[in-house]
């Protein structure tokens, strides 16, 4: 009897717990498998859908933004065929504005888009499960560069029902950021330009050779070589009947843009463990009348010196759209900005962008420029108090505006306050310098040295003088960065003396030399030692580099209104990788 | 007894279905994250030669499925296209097969000129139930922006 009873209570107990443990496993692999499958399916959806977004937004704004992310999410949702996008419009304005953002509802999915997605934003957390908080880097950007869109769906659960769980949600988002492509290939000489004659020009014994650079992939091994690359935004329409856009006169001019072999490569030399090949670069130009370049067909984009005698090698081709000043603008500083007059300063020389136009610029964009010049300023603002401690070269330190004799070192940040400074013997100053005036580096023991270093970069400000270094002069601008006022030049002398001039590697003005908002004409010279390294931003001026002898290599990239080279001398231009502006095309990276 | 075999064989069956159902759940989950992983890949690939850059994407896609698109599984199919609506180029990967074409790897409804990444993965799943089993077609799409035209 009683072996009767225990099996069929001991039948029924088993049966139950087992159908619970199954029901139980069966929820845990049906329902949350599927809830792990709408999150990964999800997250495909985001990706694609806010980097598409993000794509774009530098260029038209948040409400294209808007439409293109929801585009993407259709197109990416098996159930979703059509979003309304209608609601773009009144969600997000034609400027950045912060806390924009739209959600949909379509079937089971809630789509949120936010732009722009603010630092201290929930978004800016990573959604990843397990993940812990992302600390704020330099490669998330700026809020009005990023676009986020997040997603969630819920799922009616199969066997989790029967435990209690009636629903599944899981939300994912992602937050992608507008960058900069990279070009193909990196401009390493620009003229900005937009109508003259003779924008490039070569004469006399002078020549420009632009050379080829090492490609490195991305864990930094050199695979190939990627051509020079000189590009004109002129289109001629300046009257350019008898000279081109480039324009080589003379019989010894030249002007090279050497790369990888090509069939009509004159000459080869190694870079590295690569050779690269003369004339096997890139020019081109936006004027009519490429390509070739043979004097009475090429008018306006080139003509090659009389009768045609000595072509740029390799001959111009066509430049699809001018490049224009944009980039450097969105990297370094705004032209929106430029638009607001310095509170309290008669500040009148703020700098013009000609015919050049910048577009795209929104609020949330870095405008390192036009902070530095708020805070510098003209000569009546003394000294720059935003910007740490500073003393008066004379007026503070007691030093001479003509220093001859012993040399002074100084470590500290400086207001030379001379309208002549003269340099005749070493004058080594550690630290940001502002210059009132003129500064003069003249004779063999002139030797002014504005120290910075990698770790620790600086600037230099020139708030309307000429920059004058002597033939046997020394100069050198150490991981600083030189802003010059619309009223400064630069004006070197070439000889035996020697120019250093590197840009910070690091922070506000990573990679930026010089930054000129002058009219004026620039002169460069050949140096019996020269070391030029990063970008060279002389949008409204003519550079002039005339050399004194032989080859002068810099691995600058030479950006500026025209150029021209003349003498006896050749500049050779060899960008260092990563050391110049890109003006490659939008791009953008996922950053959460 | 007979009570408790027949609940127990019913209890298998449940059970083994829901194993192989989770099975399935996790290869379909493979092949979503592997059209993600290729679409963004294929994104900022810049395209060198039409079948070097089809290809890579392809490997990309492949690896990305850990063994769930190897060329032996049933139903294996990969399909890689860029289209901009006039200049498509496309892969097509069926068990290892490859074929290129100039046509879309379906119609995404995207306008003429935006140049986009297609990418489609498929497999087959087989639900078990002891008695009976089930073949189902698995498939996953992404769509991306070309960042690199």
């Amino acid at each position: 009897m009683g072996r009767h009873t225990s099996e069929r209570g001991a039948s029924l107990i088993l049966v139950a717990l087992s159908l619970f443990v199954l029901f139980g496993t069966a929820a845990i692999a049906v329902d949350i498998g599927a809830l792990w499958l709408d999150r990964s399916a999800d997250q495909k959806v985001t990706d694609s859908a806010a980097a598409a977004g993000a794509l774009e937004v530098i260029a038209s704004g948040g409400q294209v933004a808007c439409e293109l992310a929801l585009a993407y999410v259709a197109v990416n949702t098996k159930e979703i065929t059509t979003l309304d996008d209608s609601g773009c419009a009144s969600a997000f304005s034609s400027t950045c504005t912060p806390g924009q953002a739209l959600t949909l509802v379509s079937g089971r999915y809630t789509i949120t888009v936010t732009h722009p997605v603010s630092d201290a934003h929930d978004l800016m957390t990573s959604g990843i499960v397990g993940a812990t908080s992302q600390p704020l880097d330099s490669d998330d950007g700026a809020a009005c560069e990023r676009v986020a869109v997040e997603m969630r769906s819920s799922r009616e659960s199969m066997f989790a029902q029967l435990l209690g769980f009636d629903q599944g949600v899981t939300t994912v988002h992602t937050v992608a950021r507008a960058t900069t492509g990279d070009e193909d290939p990196p401009i390493n000489l620009l003229v900005l330009d937009r109508t003259a004659c003779e924008a490039i020009k070569v004469r006399g014994g002078g020549g420009i050779i632009v050379d080829a650079r090492i490609d490195v992939d991305e864990a930094g091994n050199p695979v190939g070589l990627l051509p020079g690359f000189i590009a004109a935004d002129s289109d001629g329409s300046a009257g350019c009947t008898s000279v081109g856009v480039i324009s080589v006169e003379g019989s010894t001019a030249l002007l090279r843009a050497d790369g990888p072999d090509c069939p009509e490569q004159s000459g080869s030399h190694p870079i590295g463990s690569f050779t690269a090949y003369e004339g096997c670069g890139r020019i081109q130009v936006y004027a009519p009348g490429t390509p070739g370049c043979a004097k009475t067909v090429n008018l306006p984009a080139c003509s090659p010196g009389s009768g045609g005698s000595n072509p740029p090698k390799p001959a111009p081709t066509a430049l699809a759209q001018p490049f224009t000043r944009e980039k450097a603008d969105h990297r370094y500083n705004c032209w929106s900005d430029y638009t607001l007059p310095p509170a309290g300063t008669s500040w009148a020389a703020l700098p013009l962008t000609g015919d050049q136009s910048i577009g795209g610029c929104d609020t949330g964009e870095p405008d390192h420029i036009y902070d530095l010049i708020k805070d510098v300023g003209p000569v009546t603002n003394g000294k720059p108090t935003n910007r740490g401690l500073w003393k008066y070269w004379n007026a503070d330190l007691g030093r001479p505006c003509t220093v001859t004799g012993s040399a002074i070192t100084v470590t500290k940040n400086v207001v030379v306050d001379c309208p002549n400074f003269t340099v005749k013997s070493r004058v080594q100053i550690t630290g940001d310098v502002v210059f009132n005036g003129n500064v003069t580096v003249t004779s063999s023991t002139g030797d002014l040295r504005i120290n910075h270093t990698l770790a620790s970069p600086g600037w230099a400000f020139f708030r309307g003088g000429t920059l004058t270094k002597d033939a046997q002069a020394k100069l050198a601008f150490n991981y600083t960065s030189v802003y010059m006022s619309r009223t400064s030049r630069v004006a070197m002398s070439g000889g035996s003396g020697s120019l250093t001039w590197i840009a910070p590697d690091s922070d506000e003005f990573d990679d930026l030399a010089l930054w000129s908002d002058s009219p004026l004409d620039h002169n460069w010279a050949g140096q019996a030692a020269l070391n030029m390294e990063g970008v060279f931003f002389m949008p409204l001026a003519k550079a002039i580099y005339t050399g004194s002898s032989g080859q002068n290599q810099t691995n600058a990239q030479w950006i500026a209104d025209k150029l021209e080279a003349a003498g006896g001398g050749q500049l050779v231009v060899r960008p260092a990788a990563d050391r110049g502006i890109s003006f490659g095309g939008p791009a953008s990276t996922l950053i959460r | 007894m007979v009570e408790m075999a027949m609940v127990f064989s019913l209890l298998i069956v449940l059970l083994v279905g829901t194993v192989t159902a989770a099975i399935a759940f996790g290869q379909n989950n493979s092949i979503e994250n592997s059209a993600r992983e290729a679409s963004r890949f294929a994104a900022t690939l810049p395209v060198t030669s039409e079948a070097t850059w089809l290809h890579a994407v392809r490997d990309v896609a492949r690896a990305a499925a850990h063994g769930d698109l190897d060329a032996s599984v049933p139903g294996q199919y990969i399909c890689v296209a860029l289209v901009d609506g006039s200049n498509n180029m496309r892969l097509t990967d069926i068990g290892g097969s490859e074929s290129q074409s100039g046509a879309a790897c379906y119609d995404d409804g995207r306008p003429d000129g935006e140049i986009r990444v297609q990418i489609v993965t498929e497999r087959e799943a087989t639900i078990e139930a002891v008695f009976f089993s089930t073949d189902v077609t698995l498939s996953a799409q992404a769509a991306a922006r070309f960042e690199r035209d």
